[in-house]
C-alpha cells in the first residue's frame, strides 16, 4: 500500500480540458439554480395567494418532484420526450430536470419564508397604493428570501453537486471529463483528488458567499 | 408498448428490488455506524471530533458520484476488489454513516446538558444516564431527520447506475436501449419511485410537525 | 370629504358592520370610539379597501371606493384604480408595520418612487423633509428594529404623509406605546389637525379625541350608537356610551 507514487504531471497536462469542464459545470449549475429559484418562488407565491386550486396544483407539483431521484427526470426528458417529437439537448435535459426537481425544494423553503413575513407588511404596502406585483417584489419577497437564505443555500449546494449527474447524458462537465481522464491517464487517485477538490471549492465558495450575504443584511 | 409489457414489468420489478435491497442495507449500516460516530462526535476526544467534522464536511461538499467513484476506482489501486454491488453498498454506507452521524450528534446536543446532569445528581451512572435519560429524548428529536434521510438515500442509490450497478435506473436504461420505449418506461419508473418514497415523505413530515408542536408546547409551558 | 353610506359587512353569519353612515367634511377630524369588536377598525379598513364589503358605498371626494355600479350591477373596480384610491387615503397601523428591510428614509420614500414614479432624488428630498417634520432627521438611516416604538410610529406617519393623502386613517396608533412615547406621536397628530388634514382616527385616548376631533362617533356591535361633537364625551346620552366611559373611568 505504501508503494503508490503520486504523479500529478499527467493531470496538469489536461488542464485545458479541465477548464472547459469546469465552465460547463458552472454553466449547468448557474442556469439550473436560476430556473429552480424562479419556478420554486413562483410556485410558493401562487400557493400562498392563488386560492385553493393553485394550492392543490403546487402540492401535486412538489410531491411529483421530490419523491423520485433527479436522474429519473433527466432520463424522462432526454429519452422520453422524443416519443412526443421533442428532442431536447443533453444540456437542456439536465438543466430542466435539475430545475424542476429542485424547484420543488425551493418552493417548500420559500413557502416557509413567505409565512415568516408578517401579513401586515403586505397590508401596509397596499395601503400606500402598491399593486400586487409591487407588494410581492419590493416588500414581501426580499424579507422572505432573508428568512429562507440558510435552507436555500443548502438547496443551491445540492444543485451544484447534482450537476455531476448530467454526465449520464454525456454533458461534458467535470465528472464526465473526470471519468474520461481516468481511462486515458490511468492516474485515478490523482484525478480523484483534483476533481474532488474542485467540487469542494465550488460548493464551499457558494455556501460561504451566501453566508456573508446573510450576515451583511443589516435589518432583522 | 402493450406487447412489451409482459416482458418489461418483471424486469423493472427486479431492478426495483435491487434498489430496495441496496437502500435498506445502506440505511441499516448507516444508522448503526452513524449512531456510533454520532456519540464519538459528542463525547470523543478533540482529534476524533475534528477528524469526523472534516469527513462530514467533505461528504457534504463533494458530489455523491465522486465519492462512489473513489470506492470504485481507488480501492482497486490498493488491490482491494469487490463486486459492483458491494462497492456501491460500501460507498453509499460511508456517505449514509457520515450524514446520519450529524443527525445523531444534533439530536444528542438538543437534549439539554441539565437533563444529563440531573440524572447524574440522582446517582445514575454515565451509562444509565445516557440509556434512560439522554437517548430516549434524543431519539424523539432524531426520528424525523432519520426518516427524511432514509428517503434521501433511497433516491440517492440511483447514482450508482452510472457505475454499471444493476439497480432500478440501470435496468430502466437498459430496457430503454432495447425497446426504445423511453417515455413509457421512465413514466413507470417515476411512478414506482414515487410509490416507495411518498409514504415515507408524508411520515417524515407528520413526525416533524408533531415534534414541532410538542416542542412549542414545551417551550410555552 | 369622506362619505360612508349604509355600509354593511359580515363574516359568514356574524355581522361586523350594519348600516353605518357618516360624513367627514374636508379638513375635519372624526374620532371613532368603541369597545373592541365593535367594528371600528374594520370600518377604517373598509375606507382603505383593505377589507371588502357587501353593501353600501364609500365615497372620497366624489370617487367611489372599491366598487362601481355598471348597469345597476355592483362590481369591483379595476386593480389599478383600487391601488390609486388606496394611496390617496393612507393608513397608519397600531403595529406601525414599517418595512423591516428598509431604513427610515427608504420607508418614507419607497412609495413615492414605486407608486408615484417620482425621480429618486426628489423622492429622497421629500422624505427627508417629512422625517424632519416628525422630528426624526437624525434617525433617517436606522432600520425599524433599531427604532423605539414612538419613533417607528412617527416614521409610519411620515410614510403616509409622503403620499399627500386626501385623508389620513389612524388605527389605534398609540395603543402599542407607553404614555411617554404616545405623547410624542399625539403631538404630531395634533399638528396635522391644525394644518387642516382630514383624518379618521380609531382611538382609546378619549381625552385626546375630545381635544382635536370635530366629530366623535361611538360604535358598538357594528352600529353607530351615538354621534356628536366633543361635548358628547362629557355629556353622553346613550346608556351604552355612558357604561363605556364609566369603564374607562371617565365619568
Amino acid at each position: 500500500m505504501g508503494d503508490y507514487f503520486f504523479h500529478f504531471a499527467p493531470v496538469w497536462r489536461e488542464l485545458p480540458a479541465i477548464q472547459d469542464a469546469l465552465f460547463q459545470t458552472v454553466l449547468v449549475a448557474v442556469t439550473s439554480i436560476l430556473l429552480a429559484s424562479i419556478i420554486g418562488t413562483a410556485a410558493a407565491i401562487a400557493s400562498a395567494n392563488g386560492g385553493r386550486r393553485w394550492e392543490l396544483a403546487v402540492v401535486v407539483y412538489v410531491e411529483t418532484m421530490r419523491n423520485s431521484p433527479s436522474l429519473v427526470k433527466m432520463y424522462f426528458i432526454f429519452y422520453g420526450l422524443p416519443s412526443l417529437g421533442l428532442f431536447p439537448s443533453p444540456f437542456w435535459s439536465g438543466v430542466i430536470a435539475l430545475a424542476l426537481h429542485n424547484g420543488a425544494y425551493v418552493c417548500e423553503i420559500m413557502r416557509g419564508g413567505l409565512a415568516a413575513v408578517n401579513r401586515t407588511q403586505a397590508q401596509a404596502a397596499m395601503s400606500l397604493g402598491f399593486g400586487f406585483t409591487q407588494t410581492q417584489t419590493i416588500i414581501v419577497l426580499p424579507q422572505a428570501i432573508r428568512h429562507a437564505l440558510p435552507p436555500l443555500t443548502n438547496t443551491w449546494v445540492e444543485i451544484v453537486k447534482d450537476t455531476s449527474l448530467t454526465s449520464a447524458l454525456s454533458v461534458r462537465e467535470l465528472f464526465y471529463v473526470m471519468t474520461a481522464l481516468v481511462s486515458s491517464t490511468l492516474r485515478s487517485f490523482e484525478i480523484l483528488i483534483v476533481f474532488a477538490a474542485i467540487y469542494f471549492v465550488l460548493t464551499t465558495l457558494l455556501a460561504t458567499s451566501m453566508r456573508v450575504m446573510e450576515l451583511r443584511a443589516k435589518w432583522r | 408498448m402493450l406487447a412489451e409489457m409482459p416482458n418489461l414489468v418483471p424486469i423493472l420489478l427486479s431492478g426495483m428490488q435491487a434498489t430496495l435491497i441496496l437502500a435498506l442495507s445502506t440505511i441499516l449500516i448507516g444508522t448503526c455506524v452513524g449512531t456510533v460516530l454520532g456519540c464519538l462526535a459528542v463525547w470523543g476526544g478533540a482529534i476524533i471530533r475534528i477528524l469526523l467534522y472534516a469527513l462530514v464536511t467533505i461528504a457534504r461538499g463533494v458530489p455523491l458520484v465522486v465519492q462512489v467513484f473513489a470506492v470504485f476506482f481507488v480501492l482497486p489501486v490498493y488491490g482491494i476488489q469487490f463486486s459492483a454491488m458491494t462497492s456501491a453498498a460500501i460507498a453509499l454506507s460511508v456517505f449514509a454513516s457520515l450524514t446520519i452521524m450529524e443527525i445523531v450528534r444534533a439530536g444528542i446536543k438538543a437534549v439539554s446538558h441539565e437533563q444529563y446532569q440531573a440524572a447524574l445528581s440522582l446517582g445514575f451512572s454515565f451509562r444509565d444516564a445516557l440509556m434512560s435519560i439522554v437517548f430516549p429524548q434524543a431519539l424523539r428529536i432524531m426520528i424525523p431527520g432519520l426518516v427524511n434521510q432514509g428517503v434521501f438515500l433511497v433516491k440517492a442509490t440511483s447514482v450508482v447506475s452510472l457505475f454499471g450497478v444493476t439497480e432500478f435506473m440501470f435496468v430502466a436504461k437498459e430496457q430503454i436501449e432495447r425497446t426504445l420505449l423511453g417515455f413509457e418506461i421512465m413514466a413507470v419508473v417515476w411512478i414506482m419511485y414515487t410509490l416507495i418514497c411518498f409514504p415515507l415523505t408524508q411520515l417524515g413530515r407528520t413526525l416533524e410537525a408533531r415534534l414541532n408542536v410538542r416542542g412549542a408546547a414545551q417551550a410555552a409551558s | 370629504m369622506i362619505e360612508v353610506r349604509e355600509l354593511k359587512k359580515s363574516f359568514g353569519e356574524r355581522v361586523i358592520l350594519d348600516q353605518v353612515s357618516l360624513t367627514v367634511p374636508q379638513g375635519t377630524v372624526c374620532g371613532i370610539l368603541g369597545p373592541s369588536g365593535s367594528g371600528k377598525s374594520t370600518l377604517l379598513r373598509c375606507v382603505n379597501f383593505l377589507e371588502s364589503f357587501e353593501a353600501g358605498e364609500i365615497i372620497i371626494d366624489g370617487e367611489p371606493v372599491g366598487y362601481r355600479s355598471v348597469e345597476g350591477r355592483r362590481e369591483p373596480l379595476p386593480r389599478k384604480t383600487i391601488a390609486r384610491m388606496r394611496s390617496q387615503c393612507c393608513m397608519v397601523f397600531q403595529q406601525f408595520n414599517l418595512f423591516a428591510h428598509m431604513t427610515a428614509l427608504e420607508n418614507v420614500s419607497i412609495a413615492l418612487i414605486k407608486v408615484r414614479k417620482m425621480p429618486k432624488r426628489s423622492a429622497l428630498e421629500a422624505a427627508e423633509g417629512l422625517l424632519g417634520k416628525v422630528g426624526l432627521t437624525h434617525r433617517k438611516d436606522a432600520y425599524p428594529a433599531f427604532l423605539s416604538g414612538g419613533e417607528q410610529q412617527r416614521v409610519a406617519i411620515a410614510r403616509a404623509l409622503a403620499m399627500q393623502p386626501k385623508v389620513l386613517l389612524l388605527d389605534e396608533v398609540t395603543s402599542a406605546l407607553d404614555p411617554e412615547r404616545s405623547a410624542e406621536v399625539l403631538d404630531v397628530i395634533a399638528d396635522l389637525s391644525r394644518e387642516g388634514m382630514t383624518m379618521m382616527m380609531v382611538t382609546h385616548q378619549v381625552h385626546f379625541a375630545r381635544e382635536i376631533c370635530n366629530q366623535i362617533i361611538f360604535m358598538d356591535g357594528g352600529v353607530i350608537v351615538e354621534r356628536g361633537d366633543s361635548s358628547m364625551i362629557t355629556d353622553p346620552s346613550s346608556d351604552r356610551l355612558k357604561s363605556f366611559l364609566r369603564h374607562l373611568r371617565l365619568v
